[in-house]
């Protein structure tokens, strides 16, 4: 079966034929690693492209993804089956004091859409938070979004409490969100500040990619 | 340029918390302040009528059920309310129409999101009916992403007996996050009986004037345009700022001049901005 097939059903949001097609190829016995990359990643990269252009808007980006988790839940155990280890694993929440998740839930549903494990931590959440989920969960990444000039300070504080738990050096901290820059990026000493969802999962598959060799 | 163009005011949250920020008091979301420094509140108002603004928003944007819930001891309809009273009791006497403002809520509708429709219009209508009661001219329902929820608030404006203005935030290509574009607000819009449309904050004047333009020909309804300052910037001292000032700002908005209505600025513009806009008129 031609995994293509797979990927463009994705990016037409059918999430029905997604996991038939699926499962149809597992039943080929196409390796699940292959499946999920050549299938539903591939077609999440293209939406994310097209996202980027403004060919797509946030409706279509949702319902790829949710086509894509349907697909990649079929796959799950089979991976770990196969042995296949994640390509990282990344926390991610919209700072303290804001509660806007709409750009937020973009970023993460791109970085699944790179095979990352994301740890959603929701909104308004502290710094501490971040820095305690990506210590417990061995995350390589931490990813801060914010949406209002007043609460984009949190992320400050969050790249200040890294070097505080003294993981600065074991996890990259990006940030985003309408009002963020790279100027403000290199002045709070964060990592990576991306414009967008799809170049934010760019990056953060880049870092983790780095991270494991 | 346009006769009997009406000036609006500028941002109202951003430059409460340029207020709240020189007297070193905490950022919190604006509305607390209706409660905690009603005096800014009011003081703000008076400035935007001082610049020669004809329509000043309350300062009850963000001010819906949920939120106030979360974030305050207060019930939003007491914010709302007072949000109102206060621009009353600054502006009284004046010769301005002062609109009651409400934004989108924060999160989707359905079947993108977990909102479902009645819980909108639930929320809108309590945040609505309070504001009402206090006695606003306009009810001005601003910087929506997603036009089904605009729809849902403005059928419920459409409940109470004022002029309805609604307005959008597009992206540089004409479109809002959620895909829809001038036509289909235009389309979606106008059968409901609204007042006046257009677009307010997300981009620049420089950047939102050619999406401003895409509105012409296509109605007949007043146009309103209220573009941010610029991008908001973060100096080097930790303030907020924009990369534009007052004077490059209204040099942008100029063009527009020659087909909108209503105009004035979104985040990021302050009273000076509308004081320039005002001299650019008269000229």
């Amino acid at each position: 079966m031609d995994l293509q097939q797979i990927s463009e059903q994705l990016q037409a949001g059918k999430a029905k034929i997604v996991t038939q097609l699926v499962q149809q190829a597992i039943d080929e016995g196409i390796p699940a690693k292959q499946i999920l990359e050549e299938g539903l990643l591939s077609g999440m990269s293209v939406i994310g492209e097209k996202f980027k252009n403004n060919e797509v808007y946030v409706p279509e980006v949702l319902v790829a993804a949710r086509a894509m988790n349907k697909g990649a839940a079929l796959l799950k155990p089979l991976l770990l089956s196969e042995g296949a280890t994640a390509a990282g694993k990344v926390c991610i929440g919209t700072v303290r004091g804001d509660l806007h998740d709409i750009g937020k839930n973009l970023v993460k549903m791109m970085l699944e859409g790179k095979g990352l494990t994301v740890i959603d931590l929701g909104v308004d959440v502290e710094p501490e938070t971040f820095i305690r989920t990506a210590v417990e969960e061995d995350c390589q990444i931490i990813c801060c979004s914010a949406l209002l000039t007043t609460t984009m300070g949190v992320m400050e504080e969050v790249v200040r409490a890294a070097k505080e738990a003294g993981i600065r050096d074991k996890v990259k901290i990006m940030i985003g969100g309408a009002p963020v820059t790279q100027a403000f990026c290199d002045q709070i000493g964060a990592d990576a500040y991306t414009p967008d969802a799809a170049t934010a999962s760019e990056v953060a598959a880049e870092f983790c990619k780095k991270a494991q060799e | 340029m346009k006769k009997n163009i009406t000036l609006m005011d500028g941002a109202v949250g951003t430059s409460l918390w340029a207020k709240a920020d020189a007297h070193g008091w905490k950022k919190d979301p604006v509305w607390v302040y209706n409660f905690q420094h009603p005096e800014i509140v009011g003081e703000l108002a008076q400035e935007y009528a001082d610049a020669g603004a004809k329509i000043i928003l309350t300062n009850t944007f963000g001010a819906n059920g949920p939120a106030v819930k979360r974030s305050s001891p207060y019930a939003a309809p007491d914010v709302v309310a007072e949000g109102v009273r206060l621009a009353k009791a600054a502006l009284k006497g004046r010769d301005v129409k002062i609109a009651l403002a409400a934004g989108p809520l924060p999160q989707l509708m359905e079947p993108y999101g977990d909102l479902e429709e009645d819980e909108v219009a639930e929320i809108y209508t309590e945040f609505l009916t309070a504001g009402v009661a206090e006695g606003p001219d306009i009810i001005y329902l601003q910087t929506f992403m997603d036009l089904a929820m605009l729809r849902v608030a403005t059928e419920q404006a459409k409940k109470f007996d004022l002029p309805v203005f609604c307005s959008l935030t597009f992206e540089k290509r004409g479109r809002t996050i959620m895909g829809n574009s001038v036509e289909d607000a235009i389309r979606e819009l106008t059968p409901l009986g609204i007042d006046a449309i257009g677009m307010n904050c997300s981009l620049g004047p420089d950047l939102a004037v050619p999406v401003m333009r895409e509105f012409v020909g296509k109605t007949d309804l007043p146009l309103i345009f209220k573009p941010n300052a610029g991008k908001p910037i973060l100096a080097a001292d930790g303030t907020t700022g924009t990369t534009f000032d007052s004077k490059v700002f209204a040099d942008d908005v100029m063009p527009a001049l020659d087909f909108v209505d209503y105009v004035g600025g979104c985040c990021g513009s302050d009273p000076s901005y509308i004081r320039e806009l005002a001299s650019r008129m008269k000229e």
